[in-house]
């Protein structure tokens, strides 16, 4: 079986299209970076303002958004409401998601509070790195981080084998149900 | 809870970059060896290819006018 990080970097880049995974998740990215990639994985080298001095300017879209992806008929949530009863025949204090997975290799990833960034006057940079392709100075094998999603709470959990299972609860136990598009539900691996 | 066979789990609060879009050099057309037409109109990475389509620059069989910066799907 593939490493788990390249079945991850896989399943959201065959799923968002124009989109990679960033790995590791906690990986600081900016607009400019540029590096290499293996399979579906970047591997950052630098900044092409930094080492390049290549000038642009960002631009940020003020809406926000969710995405969420699990694969296909392997992944199946449960949506436990606080008062829920729990094995030991207790209400929960908490509201909680229960996640499953049948099959070994599956990814849940969800993300809410999602912002986008991207790089203005593509057709200006394109020309200038065109211009260093054909001087030499860039490696048609490098890429450019043009655009970025940021988001405000996120939650990636990758299964390695069939049958496992993981349980998240609200932080606050004033939260009656979970609602994974609300970036303001803080979540935490339950006890 | 967490079960034996999770691998990798993460929590993230904000701040957090889970995505990216990256552009690249690509080529308007693609070489497909053992076709009828070997350059075939398509729109790809040109990185795997890469030191063919020198060759073929190199030898006058296609220019740099055949390459453009764009969003690598």
């Amino acid at each position: 079986m593939p490493a788990s990080y390249k079945i991850y970097a896989k399943s959201l880049h065959d799923h968002f299209k124009v989109f990679y995974a960033n790995w590791p998740p906690g990986e600081n990215i900016k607009l400019g970076d540029y590096g290499i990639l293996n399979g579906d994985v970047f591997i950052p080298e630098g900044n092409i303002t930094e080492q390049f001095n290549l000038q642009f300017n960002r631009r940020d879209d003020p809406t926000k958004d969710n995405y969420n992806f699990k694969s296909t008929d392997s992944v199946s949530i449960t949506f436990l409401p606080k008062g829920s009863y729990t094995q030991t025949g207790m209400p929960s204090v908490k509201a909680s998601l229960k996640i499953d997975f049948s099959n070994t290799a599956s990814v849940f990833f969800n993300a809410a509070g999602i912002k986008h960034s991207l790089i203005e006057g593509m057709d200006k940079l394109g020309k200038t790195i065109l211009g260093m392709f054909e001087t030499q100075k860039w490696p048609a094998s490098r890429f450019v981080v043009t655009r970025l999603v940021q988001a405000d709470s996120a939650t990636i959990i990758i299964s390695g084998k069939s049958g496992a299972s993981m349980t998240l609860d609200a932080e606050s136990d004033a939260i009656p149900n979970i609602n994974l598009a609300d970036a303001s539900i803080k979540l935490a691996v339950s006890d | 809870m967490i079960d034996s066979g999770i691998e990798f789990n993460i929590v993230c609060a904000e701040g957090y970059y889970p995505l990216f879009g990256l552009s690249g050099i690509k080529a308007k057309h693609w070489y497909l060896p053992g076709s009828a037409n070997n350059w075939q109109p398509k729109l790809m990475t040109v990185y795997k290819n890469m030191d063919y389509i020198k060759t073929e620059i190199a030898n006058k069989k296609t220019t740099y006018d055949e390459f453009y910066f764009g969003d690598i799907e």
